[in-house]
């Protein structure tokens, strides 16, 4: 890639788009406003938000590795966050560069290190066993509320240490519709879920206290970490904050993605029965086809030429992961769902510095789930159309109808 | 064009020829290597790349990191004087006759 300091004049400027990304259609099929945003160029500008926008598997990989010329200081939604107006405090982690990041993340890293997670999986696998033993017993089921939510929301608040409550569940999905709506424009479904929010706001203060924790949750660690003076007290809530608000609707999106592609095509279900390996892999490929967080975005931090097209300093770039998932450049039949396929490369969890850190629980939660269900059930099917939840950043299915039989 | 052999478990060995400039990781994945996981893409996140690496060709190897010494310590299978994670090694044609063993388990 030239370096735009040396070549100021190389670059065309990004082709000026008309597509609305946060429209209740784009938002509930999105693959048409996805090519055309990759077929306009290696970046365009989207003049109804007035930011820059990518979606070419290709140029989307270099940018996320960059971040040096692609900060991530400017906040992970549309809105400048260092910008009067819209300022806020940055999260310590997704929010933040190198050399903090490195910091925060190492410390973080060491408490959700693999070896950590994988005690939960006894208790984890038992949970799955379980809710999925009663399922099969009902023979019909909502694979959203029945089994992915009620899961998510049992397992990992507990393996965070948040004490239970009668509205937990209902709290921790509020947070996180407001989580990832916050991060498209400020329009009426944003304004609808802040308002909701509104009504929790001292329990979701509450809860990334300390006294909010329960021993032997990684929330605690957390903390503890704080008082080894490894990161500063202040730090140690907003951290909590962070998984509070992003470590469920994700999970849980992935895995109804999973059991509704499974349920769509026999032949892939069969794949899975016949070797639970796949198990992992069909994970990805979910991931990779549903994106759960659909955007990501980065702040120039100098003019810089992409493929051909200059963007300006300080710019905002709106990461389309969900487009680069999809990018028939990328991906042979980018549209099927294959769990024989090398999905190596998928930017479901971003990559470079920030790519996922909770990626091996939603992993061991979604591998905890599928291999309940290939155990206790032989036919897996679609009892209705499913329904989707239209978030502003975060991709989900609302409903999802599954009759099943018993192995 | 390095080679490289993989032991299983059972010391049953798989080559392959890599690209020179990509990961042992990487080049385990796109051959569909089995037990090579690699579920972070390298970011060192997951330690489902372990492999333990034929001390002959410990010298040649870049050294340890202090992340990746972390990342060791959470290793589904043994840690030994000879693990690496994959992901952190740059193959050059240098490693050409790399040989590695796959560890029983990766996650
Ligand atoms: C399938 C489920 C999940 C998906 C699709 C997902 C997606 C992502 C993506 C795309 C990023 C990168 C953000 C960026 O580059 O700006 C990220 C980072 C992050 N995720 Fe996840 N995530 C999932 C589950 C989780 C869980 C369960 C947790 C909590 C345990 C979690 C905690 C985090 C944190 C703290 C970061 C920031 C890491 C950093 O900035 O270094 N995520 N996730
Ligand atoms: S691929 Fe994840 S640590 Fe090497």
């Amino acid at each position: 890639m030239p370096d735009a300091a040396l070549h100021p004049s190389e670059g065309l400027s990004a082709p000026v788009i008309d597509v609305d990304p946060y429209s209740d259609a784009a938002l509930d099929a999105p693959g048409a406003m996805h090519a055309a945003v990759r077929a306009a160029g290696p970046v365009v500008f989207l003049s109804r938000n007035g930011v820059h926008a990518m979606g070419r598997h290709r140029d989307i990989m270099p940018v996320l590795k960059d971040w040096e010329t692609f900060s991530s200081t400017g906040g992970s939604g549309l809105a400048d966050i260092r910008k009067p107006g819209a300022w806020r405090a940055p999260s310590p982690i997704v929010e933040v560069d190198p050399p903090q990041h490195t910091h925060v993340r190492t410390v973080l890293q060491r408490i959700l290190s693999p070896a950590v997670i994988r005690q939960w999986r006894e208790d984890f696998e038992k949970e799955a066993e379980r809710l999925v033993a009663e399922l099969v017993e009902k023979g019909a089921f909502c694979g959203v509320h029945d089994l992915a939510e009620t899961y998510v929301s049992t397992t990992f608040p507990e393996a965070l240490g948040l004490a239970n409550s009668p509205e937990r569940r209902d709290n921790l999905f509020l947070l996180g519709a407001l989580n990832f709506d916050g991060q498209g424009p400020k329009n009426a479904r944003f304004e609808e879920t802040q308002r909701k929010a509104d009504a929790i706001w001292d329990w979701y203060l509450d809860s990334m206290k300390r006294e909010a924790m329960v021993p032997g949750g990684f929330g605690e660690k957390i903390f503890q970490a704080a008082d080894r003076g490894e990161i500063d007290q202040e730090t140690a809530p907003l951290l909590v904050r962070s998984f509070l608000r992003g470590g469920l609707d994700t999970t849980s999106s992935m895995i109804s993605a999973a059991l509704w592609y499974l349920a769509m095509d026999p032949s892939q279900w069969a794949l899975l029965r016949e070797d639970p390996s796949r198990i992992r892999p069909a994970l990805d490929e979910a991931m990779r086809l549903e994106t759960p967080i659909q955007n990501v975005c980065r702040q120039t931090t100098r003019e810089v030429v992409i493929d051909g097209v200059t963007v300006p300093n300080d710019s905002k770039i709106l990461v389309m992961l969900g487009a680069a998932n999809r990018d028939p450049d990328q991906w042979e039949r980018p549209d099927a769902f294959d769990v024989t396929r090398q999905t190596m490369g998928h930017l479901a969890l971003g990559t470079g510095v920030h790519m996922c850190i909770g990626q091996m629980i939603a992993r061991l939660e979604g591998e905890a789930v599928l291999k309940a269900m290939v155990a206790q059930v032989k036919t897996l099917a679609l009892a209705g159309s499913p329904t989707r939840t239209l978030n502003n950043n975060l991709r989900s299915l609302k409903t999802l109808p599954l009759v099943v039989t018993a192995a | 064009m390095p080679r490289v052999t993989f032991l299983d478990p059972r010391g049953r060995p798989a080559t392959i020829d890599a690209a020179a400039g990509v990961s042992l990781m990487l080049a385990a994945v796109r051959a569909q290597v089995p037990g090579v996981l690699g579920e972070c893409g390298g970011s060192l996140a997951c330690a489902t790349c372990h492999v333990y690496v034929d001390p002959a060709f410990a010298a040649g190897l870049p050294p340890v990191s202090p992340a990746e010494d972390e990342m060791l310590d959470a290793t589904a299978s043994e840690r030994r004087a000879t693990s690496r994670l994959s992901c952190q090694i740059v193959l050059t044609d240098a490693l050409d006759g790399l040989v590695v063993t796959v560890p029983d388990a990766q996650i």
